[in-house]
């Protein structure tokens, strides 16, 4: 590099006048080429910018502050759709399950509480168990109990029904 | 019930955007700091304190705006205020200098002793002209991002940088002439 | 904020646990009511207080045989509920009975019951499951049987003894 060159542009460097691409060719002379005695006073300038550049920080245990009052007026509230999103998804699995909890066919389940039926239909039950108990060991072949709680359910059905009728 | 349940951890867009523009900017901001305040302990809790305060008013910042003369800017104005509620102004003085050049320099090492030189002197200059030198000479900005940082006019940028240089050559050939008084 | 987030997504996560919970569970109170309502099913509930009153309160009905009546009492005073679900197409079922016989049983084979015994013949067939409790004791007893006019579920509900239920029918005397 010609050091009429340089020499001139210490000059313009000297009045703030260079731009980055001039200050990049001083910096490259100073720090890589061979400096004669005359210029040598300015090489520790240049030489300290550059090791300058390479300073690094060095801490990088970067965590946003939590634990003060951050005032995010306008952000903050982006995951609220994406969590109605999730159930309102959760939702429609529930409604599309075989055993869906909120459909409501109308329940006609007959809930008994005369003494009379109570214990007729407990007995029924009760035999009904028995003797399925009894087939599966092998001891009785006859169904004549379960047939006989039938026919006490449909007394019972008759009688229901009639009384809705009344 | 919820407190057993810390396994999920995620940032929010917004964060991770800020922080992925805000940690390549740590090591300009950290050298700023350093060359103002012209400590490195005090340079590091500047860059964590400019980093919470850039996150504070980062909704504020529009994606078009340069982030990193925003974040110079806000290194510069902590910087400055801290060095007005210091008491005494810092010179590191890091040894005895040398009252003439030694008969055998070493370049390496001669090269050495005038960087050091060089650091300390530019430590004696107002807090603009380093600042501006540093922002120049060391970070490669544009002269009217200099002044947007700084918040000043561009001319006036160019005047203190000039002046800033000049005295670093001044003392510099000061020293090298075996004065002790620069 | 941070933290707020973790909680809300924590939160969803076991809801979504709970809910595939509730879709494979055999909740037999589910399938009654859902039945119920349908052709040809007529499902009866007999709650704790019929039971109670009837089998702790009152000394049995009067007509019936003194000793049947004191077997039934000592199995029946410890029982919570039963439910019995019956389907047949004389009552309106359009479906053939073997084909909802198939939609209980795979309602109520879940995991939460073992199974006590199970016959499958052409005409015929049993299941029986039982949940037992901590004590190892039957806590809930569920019986499912078809024959080609009619499916039956009967839930009971309580402290049973399945011997005492056993011994019922093993007559030593004609009951009629």
């Amino acid at each position: 590099m010609d050091i009429r060159i340089i020499k001139k542009l210490l000059e313009k460097y000297y009045e703030g006048e260079t731009s980055l691409e001039e200050e990049a060719v001083l910096r490259d002379y100073f720090n890589n080429e061979d400096v004669p005695q005359e210029l040598k006073k300015y090489q520790s300038q240049f030489v300290f910018y550059q090791r300058e550049r390479e300073i690094e920080y060095q801490n990088y245990d970067f965590a946003l502050p939590k634990d003060r009052e951050i005032h995010h007026t306008k952000k903050q509230l982006y995951w609220i759709p994406a969590a109605a999103a999730v159930i309102l998804l959760i939702i429609s699995i529930i409604f599309f399950l075989p055993q869906n909890p909120f459909s409501h066919k109308q329940s006609n389940m007959i809930t008994v509480t005369d003494p009379d039926s109570t214990y007729r239909i407990t007995e029924y039950a009760l035999y009904a168990v028995s003797e399925n108990l009894n087939k599966g060991l092998g001891k009785l072949d006859k169904l004549e109990y379960l047939q006989e709680g039938m026919n006490a359910l449909n007394k019972i059905n008759i009688n229901l029904s009639n009384k809705e009728s009344n | 019930m919820l407190l057993i349940f810390d396994f999920f951890v995620f940032n929010t867009v917004e964060e991770n955007e800020y922080i992925s523009k805000i940690i390549p900017l740590q090591d300009k901001l950290y050298r700023f700091a350093r060359r103002l305040l012209k400590n490195e302990e005090d340079a590091k809790d500047a860059v964590q304190e400019v980093i919470i305060k850039l996150w504070e008013k980062c909704s504020m910042i529009d994606s078009e705006r340069n982030i990193e003369a925003f974040a110079m800017s806000v290194t510069k104005n902590y910087c400055i205020d801290k060095l007005r509620t210091r008491h005494i102004q810092l010179v590191p003085i890091k040894g005895i200098f040398p009252t003439q050049k030694s008969l055998n320099p070493d370049i390496m090492l001669e090269q050495k002793e005038e960087i050091e030189i060089v650091e300390q002197i530019i430590a004696t200059l107002p807090a603009k002209q380093r600042a501006i030198l540093q922002l120049r000479d060391v970070e490669g900005m544009e002269m009217n991002e200099i002044a947007k940082v700084m918040k000043m006019k561009p001319n006036n940028v160019k005047v203190n940088l000039s002046r800033a240089r000049k005295k670093v050559k001044e003392k510099l050939e000061a020293y090298e002439n075996g004065y002790k008084n620069y | 904020m941070k933290k707020q987030k973790i909680r809300i997504l924590n939160t969803i996560v076991i809801l979504i646990g709970l809910s595939l919970q509730l879709a494979y569970s055999a909740d037999i109170d589910k399938i009654m009511n859902k039945y119920s309502g349908q052709d040809g099913f007529t499902v009866v509930n007999i709650p704790g207080s019929s039971l109670g009153y009837v089998f702790n309160e009152m000394n049995g009905s009067k007509e019936r045989n003194k000793e049947d009546d004191k077997k039934i009492k000592e199995i029946a005073k410890d029982i919570s509920g039963i439910k019995i679900l019956t389907y047949s197409k004389e009552d309106g079922g359009k479906i053939l009975p073997n084909a909802i016989y198939n939609e209980l049983l795979a309602a109520v084979n879940t995991k939460e019951y073992s199974q006590l015994m199970n016959v499958s013949k052409k005409d015929e067939k049993v299941m029986m499951l039982v949940k037992k409790d901590a004590n190892d004791k039957v806590s809930e007893f569920l019986m499912l049987t078809y024959e080609p006019d009619e499916v039956t579920l009967i839930q009971i509900t309580g402290k049973l003894n399945l011997n005492d239920i056993k011994d019922l029918t093993q007559p030593k005397e004609n009951k009629k």
